[in-house]
């Protein structure tokens, strides 16, 4: 093949000249990301400074690291960081392959009429408010709830509030939100599977593969850079807990479990217009994301050929 | 699209302070004054005419339901017409209230009034950092009234109002001098101006019970803790949850209270008899054990929710209705639910409960009163162009006339006076259009601060018999009894940072201490065993030093009352 190589320039000249609608149509979207996610980013500098509207980002005064040394001066700040984790790695590891199965069961259902059902139903309730979940979670898992009720039924416990007890609060969370987003999320990967080439699927029907053969050969090497992408980007995401939903589940009685890092700057930062503090808990919080979202990128580069950038 | 807004803010918070001529005033603008010397007329401002007034509040609920601007609403189109002074209304919904006073300091462009508006670092920042103006110079010169309204206890507007058959019934109580203190900043500058009730309201919190079960187990209402301990027995045996307790978070702050009161306790730092000392935190006073103890054992008799610690008011009303509860803590005029209960199946009958007490001689100390809650205050900022008219208009909200406009409408229309007392006409309460309360609102009352008639509250509620403003009443009144209003600590400004350290600490506490008082009561800790852990806990976390930060206000608030 003819190569010559090309400066930078007139390589850039060259994909603009030939690119050209698709640099076009990407304009609004560059700008609404620079105004939303880049301008606004002077404003961590907060999270070092006591912010007072009137001094101004710039003008408040410097303290440094206090706020950070604040929030690890809490005795709270080990069982905060432990409830935080440990809330996210749960929820990453049910709710990271579960969508990948349902996915790859609804793409072997034959019945058309069954899987759009089926699929409809496994969605909706991403559709409900946060505050509806949670208020439906609060009601079917009192005391005289539905939930307990079969509980105490079925398997001859003592009736108890659920969520009244720490021990529960994990299980009660990571539950609803695989409830919540099972289906959501795996409309992303049904849309891989469908651009699977069927020309694979015969040849390895020809080839002598049963369903199950298919499956491993076929179709999940098809889906795999799906499934990278997808796992970096959770894995980049793994602390941004729905903090929302905690506010709305946990009580004193749970605080042990269920006291997460977001809900403690909720309780002590916002609710006084601390936003100096929030500011400076949410900077480590999205700090730690960065870190892990590079490293499992850096990881997948090397293992499996897939990776964001 | 945020530069968009911000610009448009700018534009508008530009505007404040000069004479704009688009008010959104339909009434009839221009004035009145009723010939002869224009300075007998009590409304006559000097150079008001044509003035307009940029005025930055939230609305409540009722009135955005009537009116897109408070402009619209009858007192204030009145009070144009009286002083020639044209109000523009901005309402910021709820959620934006913090946002855009935020943006109007980053600005430094503000509404000439603001409403409601918590200064970040509190008044005296407010002040010096020239977003309020020291209303202090215009007390005297420009606002005769308010002043006279905030320190003049032999004010005739003080008893005027009552005649001597309701003194009778309702033996108002002058209110507590308190309030000329509380506007007031560290350096004694004047930051706002609040409303001034005219008589101590009766309380504004506590139990509500099922008359009807009562009747039915032949017991009378509930006096002290024994009679209270007695009544849940029977309200068990019917299978039924005898008590809510407050739901988690607030189990000792306000409703708490309720229960607690009966040991002398407040449910936050309590004020000393001395009425100069602020005590311990009730989380750690011995009082607190005893009531702890006493919910610990009704708790293994069943006699309280076994749900409470996660019951909020949602699923404690739906108990209620669900005919399944006996006992639970209601607010004051709280809409659906008084009326609600009462208005319901004729067999579903619910009274008011007196706090209960240990015994019949205590008097309570920790009554649930709104009586030192300022409820709104108004400040006048740096951007206003007429401070003197500003608050001349402001000082008329005190004035005779308009406190009778405020609080018992129009003369003729909605009132007549008998015997040099205002009582309302019976066409007000004839028509069923709307609830007495929203007509109140919709008629008469200004949004911001004004001189508050307790009178024509109780007059009312009164005439309305079997609505929910009736039934508040009674409740009030019941909850008040035998109760003073001794613990709580008056409005305190605390000094820079102050408020949020005590308020880090408390929080570090209480996220602590709050599952450990559920523990306690559950019995999953025992609490003979475990209660000075607990205490000390408490205190290496930081409870004391809280105590020290109010104190060390509440001081220096007296300090400047002096």
């Amino acid at each position: 093949m003819f190569t010559k190589k090309l400066t930078l320039g007139q390589r850039v000249k060259l994909d603009l000249s030939r690119n050209y609608q698709a640099y076009l149509m990407a304009i609004p979207a560059i700008v609404l990301l620079f105004i939303f996610a880049y301008v606004p980013m002077y404003g961590v500098v907060i999270a070092f400074n006591k912010y007072r509207p009137y001094l101004g980002v710039l003008g408040s005064e410097w303290v440094g690291l206090q706020h950070f040394r604040d929030f690890f001066a809490s005795v709270f700040a080990w069982r905060l960081i432990r409830n935080t984790v440990l809330l996210s790695f749960y929820t990453f590891l049910f709710g990271f392959p579960l969508p990948i199965m349902l996915a790859l069961l609804l793409n072997e259902v034959r019945n058309r009429g069954f899987k759009r059902i089926t699929q409809t139903i496994s969605y909706m309730p991403y559709f409900i408010s946060t505050v509806v979940i949670a208020g439906m979670i609060r009601e079917f898992l009192a005391y005289d709830g539905v939930i307990t009720q079969m509980l105490v039924h079925f398997f001859d416990r003592q009736p108890s509030n659920l969520l009244g007890n720490p021990d529960n609060f994990r299980a009660i969370f990571v539950t609803s939100t695989l409830w919540q987003s099972l289906g959501w999320n795996s409309i992303i990967y049904l849309a891989a599977l469908a651009n699977v080439d069927q020309q694979l699927y015969d040849s390895a029907k020809v080839d002598g593969a049963g369903r199950l053969k298919q499956l491993w050969h076929v179709t999940l090497p098809g889906i795999v850079p799906t499934i990278v992408i997808l796992l970096i980007l959770s894995i980049g995401s793994m602390l941004a807990l729905n903090d929302q939903k905690i506010l709305l589940l946990y009580s004193p009685m749970t605080y042990e479990t269920a006291d997460v890092i977001g809900t403690y700057v909720y309780r002590r930062g916002i609710r006084q217009s601390d936003y100096s503090f929030a500011t400076a808990v949410g900077l480590m919080n999205t700090t730690v994301n960065l870190v892990l979202l590079i490293v499992a990128n850096w990881f997948s580069k090397k293992t499996t050929e897939h990776s964001l950038w | 699209m945020v530069m968009l807004i911000l610009a448009l803010l700018v534009v508008t918070a530009g505007a404040c302070g000069q004479e704009t001529t688009t008010t959104t005033t339909s009434g009839s603008g221009t004035t009145t004054t009723t010939g002869g010397d224009p300075s007998d007329d009590p409304f006559y401002i000097e150079g008001a005419e044509g003035k307009t007034f940029t005025y930055w509040s939230t609305m409540r609920n009722y009135e955005s339901q009537y009116f897109t601007t408070m402009a619209e609403h009858p007192y204030y189109q009145w009070l144009e017409e009286k002083t020639g002074v044209k109000i523009e209304f901005i309402h910021p919904s709820w959620e934006q209230v913090d946002q855009q006073l935020t943006l109007m300091i980053s600005s430094r462009e503000f509404y000439d009034f603001l409403q409601d508006a918590w200064y970040p670092g509190g008044p005296q920042a407010g002040i010096n950092e020239g977003c309020f103006i020291d209303l202090l110079p215009y007390l005297d010169s420009h606002m005769p009234n308010y002043k006279l309204a905030l320190y003049d206890e032999g004010n005739e507007l003080n008893s005027w109002e009552w005649s001597e058959a309701e003194k009778a019934i309702f033996q108002p109580q002058p209110q507590l001098p308190s309030f000329s203190e509380k506007m007031f900043t560290f350096d004694g500058q004047l930051w706002a101006m609040t409303d001034v009730w005219r008589d101590e309201i009766p309380a504004g919190c506590g139990p509500i019970i099922r008359r009807d079960w009562l009747e039915e187990a032949e017991l009378d209402m509930p006096q002290t803790l024994d009679e209270l301990e007695a009544v849940l027995a029977a309200f068990k045996e019917r299978g039924a949850i005898p008590m809510s307790l407050p739901a988690a978070g607030y189990v000792l702050i306000w409703e708490g209270a309720i229960l607690i009161s009966a040991f002398d306790t407040g449910g936050y730092f309590d004020l000393g008899d001395d009425g100069l000392t602020v005590e311990d935190h009730t989380y750690i006073k011995d009082d607190f054990k005893d009531y702890l103890m006493l919910m610990r054992d009704w708790y293994a008799q069943g006699y309280i929710d076994p749900d409470f610690m996660n019951s909020d008011w949602d699923s404690t009303w739906s108990k209620m209705v669900e005919d399944n509860l006996g006992i639970w803590i209601n607010y004051w005029g709280n809409p659906e639910n008084i009326m609600g209960a009462y208005l319901g199946e004729e067999a579903f009958d619910i009274a008011p409960m007196p706090l209960p007490r240990k015994t019949t001689n205590q008097t309570l100390k920790a009554k649930q009163g709104y009586v030192t809650e300022t409820t709104t205050w108004l400040s006048i900022t740096t951007s206003c162009e007429y401070p003197e008219i500003a608050a001349q208009w402001l000082d008329k909200h005190y004035t005779k006339e308009a406190m009778l406009r405020q609080s018992y409408g129009i003369e003729g229309e909605t009132y007549e006076m008998v015997d040099g007392v205002p009582l309302f006409l019976d066409s007000l309460f004839s028509d069923d259009s709307e609830p007495a309360e929203v007509k109140q609102q919709i008629l008469m009352k200004p949004v911001g601060p004004h001189f508050w008639s307790t009178r024509a509250d109780i007059l009312f509620s009164q005439r309305g018999d079997n609505t929910k403003a009736g039934a508040a009443m009674e409740a009030s009144l019941v909850w008040g009894e035998n109760a003073e209003m001794k613990l709580r600590i008056p409005y305190t400004v605390f000094e820079d940072d102050d408020w949020g350290i005590q308020e880090n600490l408390v929080t570090e506490v209480a996220t602590y201490a709050d599952p450990m008082v559920i523990r306690f009561i559950t019995g999953q800790e025992s609490i003979e065993e475990k209660w000075d852990e607990y205490v000390q806990t408490c205190i290496n976390l930081g409870i004391r030093e809280a105590r020290d930060v109010w104190q060390k206000a509440y001081s220096k608030m007296l300090e400047i009352a002096d």
